[in-house]
């Protein structure tokens, strides 16, 4: 048996909060995505960030653009293919969407199958749709849809002794120039997309990007002997205002854009 | 049924390897990682260290390394599973092998865990944090 499992087991029971990236704000696509590259390969703590991208379209490290991206139409719009570090299909950022991350030493990976750490670690967007009373499925990989319109998705990389865990919240995003930049016919799945702003009158992306800094700071690892769960203070993330919220919640209607 | 071959050694990284050097990921990765999507080996003449990188396996929207389980030179990938990389999901120990090392130290064959051994850690720890 390694000595790393060894002396895991005998952690005694821990706490491990999600500290913030102390790192200087910048909306540069390739440098955004050189941090994610960066963080995920030296980060040793639990720690966050949230952080937005001019027009950009990142792919999953394993994607052929070709297959995926418009690229003589992003060539054309001067909007940079980038790929991650993770896995999964290709995305399309601008300033109306917000991306989280979430780097995790191994040992601090919270208990279960794939499918429970995409769940575990979804919690910045569900906690926000909670927050706004939007109701939501979450898929076992991390798609969220909202009446099977997806608003979000995620995607997980590991290596060596680090993890990320990383995804996306469509709150304005240019959804006419998303659907023209993707091509569905790759990995990418064919499936409707919707903005928040579809859902909440009047939303603003700095108002949603402070809701789901709160719902970092109010959720922690706990960890005991092998066991690892992530823990949200509901009570944090209550809104004095909830009423006044859901009031601004448009119904759900049908609508919202198809990609395909 | 999780099956784990007596006649292979395994490295606690789940991986399988046989004395000729072939290896792969075991019955219960497969099964831990669900059905794979993709999979990246360093080329032939790579030089691999034992619990380093041999390459890339991609299941659900995950990434995540596939670690060499002996030290030496590829001098082998499995072209076919690079294709169709399910074939590991159904053969593991079979048609689904990842590569064939060329052990620059065969001792360290010993420093790996048997069957039972493998299997034991497998179950006490369960997936969490085994991965």
């Amino acid at each position: 048996m390694s000595e790393r499992i060894v002396n895991h087991l005998k952690t005694p029971e821990k706490i491990f909060p999600l500290n913030r990236i102390n790192e200087s704000q910048t909306f540069n696509p390739e440098l955004n995505i050189e941090r994610e590259k960066y963080y995920f390969s030296s980060v040793e703590t639990p720690s966050f960030r949230i952080w937005r991208s001019y027009d950009s379209v990142i792919i999953g490290k394993f994607l052929d653009p070709e297959k995926e991206v418009n690229l003589s139409l992003a060539k054309r719009l001067s909007i940079p293919v980038l790929a991650r570090p993770s896995g999964g299909g290709a995305v399309f950022h601008d300033l109306g969407n917000i991306n989280y991350s979430i780097y995790l030493p191994e040992n601090i990976l919270p208990a279960g199958r794939i499918e429970d750490w995409f769940q575990a670690l979804s919690f910045p967007v569900l906690e926000t749709l909670k927050y706004f009373g939007i109701p939501f499925t979450l898929e076992i990989t991390g798609s969220i849809l909202i009446n099977g319109f997806k608003i979000s998705g995620s995607a997980q990389a590991k290596s060596g002794e680090h993890f990320i865990h990383h995804g996306t919240l469509l709150v304005n995003t240019d959804l006419q120039r998303l659907e023209l930049l993707l091509k569905r016919g790759g990995r990418s799945k064919c499936v409707p997309v919707i903005n928040l702003s579809d859902l909440i009158n009047d939303i603003k992306v700095e108002e949603v990007i402070e809701i789901m800094e709160r719902t970092f700071q109010n959720s922690f690892f706990y960890c005991k002997g092998k066991s690892i769960t992530s823990v949200i203070m509901e009570n944090g993330l209550r809104n004095s205002h909830a009423e006044e919220e859901s009031k601004r919640t448009a119904s759900l209607l049908s609508g919202g854009n198809r990609k395909c | 049924m999780l099956t784990f071959p007596q006649n292979l050694k395994y490295h606690e990284k789940h991986m399988w390897v046989r004395e000729d050097g072939t290896t792969g990921v075991t019955d219960f990765a497969q099964k831990f990682l669900g059905e794979i999507l993709e999979v990246r080996v360093k080329p032939v003449g790579t030089t691999v260290i034992r619990g380093n990188p041999i390459g890339e396996i991609e299941s659900f929207k995950l990434i995540s390394d596939l670690i060499s389980p002996v030290s030496g030179a590829i001098i082998k990938v499995n072209e076919e599973a690079l294709r169709k990389p399910t074939i590991i999901n159904e053969e593991p120990y079979g048609k689904g092998w990842i590569a064939v090392i060329e052990m620059s130290n065969p001792k360290e064959l010993d420093e790996l865990l048997t069957s039972s051994q493998y299997e034991k850690l497998t179950q006490e720890y369960s997936s969490p944090n085994l991965w």
